[in-house]
């Protein structure tokens, strides 16, 4: 295989605190490849920025080697890390009265001369970031005019200007409406796929990250996995990552839910959207989902008109036209397993 | 090496399927991104007019108005029909009038840089406590030197003497810059870094009045004159000093308009972009200390110029690229203290209002404007 883009061979990172270091994740050995797109999960408060900011250089580990394009950071000049890294993180970009395209210039930092003029290269460098982030319309508005997920998109631009084999982006998503974050993570995917880049973002969207990432790191309490997110759902990962009292990783869906109510039994009967989203109405009532009744189980038929429902229990019959309707009954319904305790 | 350039490359040539890398056919014809190019030719141009105008004015203008083309004839070296009027263009007006404009472009070209570095709307040599650093160093050295009178505004050691105080001011702006900056590294608040700057100054400030109330009265008294600020007490002798300093300190800035772009992103953008982030801050302390400190000496310490003049002129090129913003801080630097001094020279008549009086009159609107514009309070948050 070739030489990763980025890799790391016992990279301790943290803080240097009045002379002592206080590392945050366990030394780390890493790989990321040209083409691959890595999302690193974690709660907050688990290392993610700071391993981020180490990777991008912009802070020092504390032990061990980084290696940029097979090389050691260390060897590195910064103009050289300026050409192979290009860094987004979370905050708003704030630069005051500059166009979006003078913004994306920023990014030819690393590749134009002393004086900062921008020749043709670098024109048609802007150009392509801006068309790979799909926001050559916006070129010319303001950047203080844009919209949280557009001015994000510019910051991309900027980064991609850099002609950087390496993307690290610190939760890009962080500030995004829900279309604009399935939007990002897309792109972030395509530049990895098409462009052959480098791609490493930290994001709290779960759901998304497994949906899309080649690789998932994950980071919590001081540990550190990495693999298809794929794997590590099936190791149980995801669930002693994120999993509590309260919230249940449901391996089957890959999702987070809330655990609700007692788990009185229930059952679904019905076809397609309808029987889903009767499903969802009771688990979110805090019924749990069997695949067999037996006595004290609620059996629902869904259907055959959207909305509409059947419900019994113990011989009880209700029926309703909406989901409203059935999540009111769900509440209502007497359990009486509990009260004969 | 190639590795890296390698990787880079085959990301770079691998050119988007969706159109080609050339500007929007559209914008170009409806000369939306031409114009956007013109304006700031356009702003410079005119300033560029305005300083040569108010440099005139500031010749003509004063006890005795000398006809503007007789000035013009004058400094082109003809001798003038009265003896007089050649002495008082080269021995007051002149000099005067390259020191105002300098001293506005080195006092805005500080703030801009201080701005930038910072991040901070309302960071100036004066807010930063540079001012009262500069300050301290001149007191030191004066007092220090055992001088009696005259010393503040110079000429009392000759050439020398005006040296070691330029220094000693420049050194006293820096050793006050760097634990402010220090600080400021520390604490994202931009308010909090103002306070902390304010009050540096104010302690330092302080020293500098237990040092000079120990002395005569006479030094007293042109102490507080000195404090009013004046272009007007350097000698056509200093400018060998003073011009060759300043033109130094700015060119720094104008030599950084890359770096001082690429900081606009803030030090760890600029730093992943490739920027050598503790070189550049080096030099741009350096650089606006010298001008910060080398004003303070020779004009006493003049303040609102220095946060006043980037916020006008970018609101008059309409873009924080500092490939553009310098020149135009310059200008309207220039501009903005010839006008100043000539301000303090008729609203008083014959003799000279404080210049500070002037200075703040233009300035502390802008301040208040800025921070009443700064959206939803970030200047604050």
């Amino acid at each position: 295989m070739s030489t990763p883009a980025l890799s790391a061979e016992k990279l301790v990172v943290g803080y240097r605190f009045r002379r002592q270091k206080r590392p945050v994740l366990p030394a780390l050995d890493l790989a990321v490849r040209g083409g691959e797109f890595v999302c690193l999960l974690g709660p907050n408060g688990a290392g993610k920025s700071t391993l981020l900011r180490t990777l991008a250089t912009v802070q020092r580990p504390l032990a061990g080697t980084l290696r940029i394009g097979g090389a050691d950071a260390k060897t590195l000049r910064q103009v050289d890390i300026g050409r192979s890294i290009g860094l987004v993180q979370t905050e708003r970009l704030d630069v005051g009265a500059l166009t979006a395209f003078a913004v994306v210039g920023l990014g030819r930092y690393p590749h134009v001369s002393w004086g900062g003029r921008l020749g043709e290269a670098d024109h048609a460098a802007i150009w392509r970031a801006l068309d790979a982030v799909g926001a050559y319309h916006l070129a010319e508005r303001d950047i203080g005019e844009l919209s949280d997920g557009e001015r994000q998109r510019i910051n991309i631009a900027r980064a991609l200007a850099q002609e950087p084999a390496i993307l690290v982006l610190d939760e890009p998503t962080a500030f995004l409406d829900v279309g604009s974050r399935v939007e990002l993570m897309g792109l972030l995917r395509r530049l990895a796929r098409e462009n052959g880049l480098a791609v490493v973002a930290s994001t709290h969207d779960l759901d998304l990250a497994l949906r899309s990432a080649d690789t998932v790191w994950l980071t919590s309490l001081g540990r550190f996995e990495a693999g298809a997110p794929e794997d590590l759902v099936h190791s149980g990962e995801f669930e002693a990552a994120f999993g509590s009292e309260r919230i249940a990783f449901r391996t089957d869906e890959r999702t987070f839910r809330l655990r609700t109510g007692s788990g009185r039994p229930a059952i679904v009967r019905g076809d397609g959207l309808s029987a889903i989203l009767a499903g969802a109405v009771l688990e979110r009532e805090g019924w749990a989902m069997v695949a067999e009744p037996s006595a004290g189980t609620l059996v629902v038929t869904a259907g055959p008109a959207n909305g509409e429902w059947r419900a019994e229990l113990g011989g009880t019959v209700a029926h309703g036209s909406t989901y409203a309707e059935l999540a009111t009954l769900a509440r209502d319904l007497p359990d009486h397993s509990s009260s004969n305790i | 090496m190639s590795v890296l350039s390698g990787a880079a490359g085959e990301a770079a040539t691998d050119p988007p399927s969706r159109s080609s890398a050339a500007p929007p056919i559209a914008a170009l014809r409806d000369g939306r991104l031409v114009r956007r190019r013109s304006r700031p030719v356009v702003v410079l141009s005119v300033l560029a007019g305005a300083v040569v105008l108010a440099f005139l004015l500031a010749i003509v203008v004063g006890s005795v108005t000398i006809p503007l083309g007789t000035v013009v004839s004058i400094l082109l070296g003809e001798t003038p029909e009265r003896a007089s009027w050649a002495v008082i263009v080269h021995d007051v007006r002149l000099p005067r009038a390259v020191t105002a404009a300098l001293s506005g472009a080195a006092l805005g070209i500080a703030g801009l840089q201080m701005q930038t570095l910072l991040r901070n709307p309302l960071a100036d040599p004066f807010a930063l406590g540079i001012t009262s650093g500069a300050s301290l160093g001149v007191a030191i050295a004066v007092l220090g030197a055992g001088s009696a009178a005259g010393a503040l505004l110079g000429g009392a050691f000759g050439l020398a003497g005006d040296l070691a105080v330029a220094a000693a001011a420049i050194l006293g702006a820096f050793v006050v810059l760097v634990p402010v900056l220090v600080l400021a590294s520390r604490v994202r608040n931009a308010a909090t870094i103002l306070i902390i700057g304010l009050m540096f100054g104010y302690a330092v400030q302080s020293v500098v009045t237990i040092l000079v109330v120990g002395t005569s009265f006479e030094q007293l008294q042109r102490w507080i004159a000195w404090g009013y600020g004046s272009f007007g007490g350097v000698t056509s002798n200093q400018l060998a000093i003073y011009v060759p300093l300043l033109v130094v300190g700015i060119g720094i800035a104008a030599a950084t308009t890359k770096q001082l772009n690429a900081l606009l992103l803030g030090e760890a953008y600029a730093k992943s972009m490739g920027l050598n982030v503790r070189a550049m801050r080096i030099a741009t302390l350096a650089g606006a200390s010298t001008l910060a400190g080398v004003v303070t000496a020779f004009c006493g310490p003049i303040v609102f110029l220095g946060v006043a003049i980037p916020h006008l002129a970018r609101g008059l090129v309409g873009t924080s690229d500092h490939r553009v913003l310098v020149p135009a801080v310059i200008l309207l630097g220039a501009v903005l203290a010839l006008l100043a001094q000539l301000a303090a020279l008729v609203a008083n008549g014959d003799g000279l209002l404080p210049l500070n009086a002037v200075t703040s009159l233009i300035g502390a609107p802008v301040v208040v404007f800025v921070i009443l514009r700064s959206r939803k309070g970030a200047f604050v948050a």
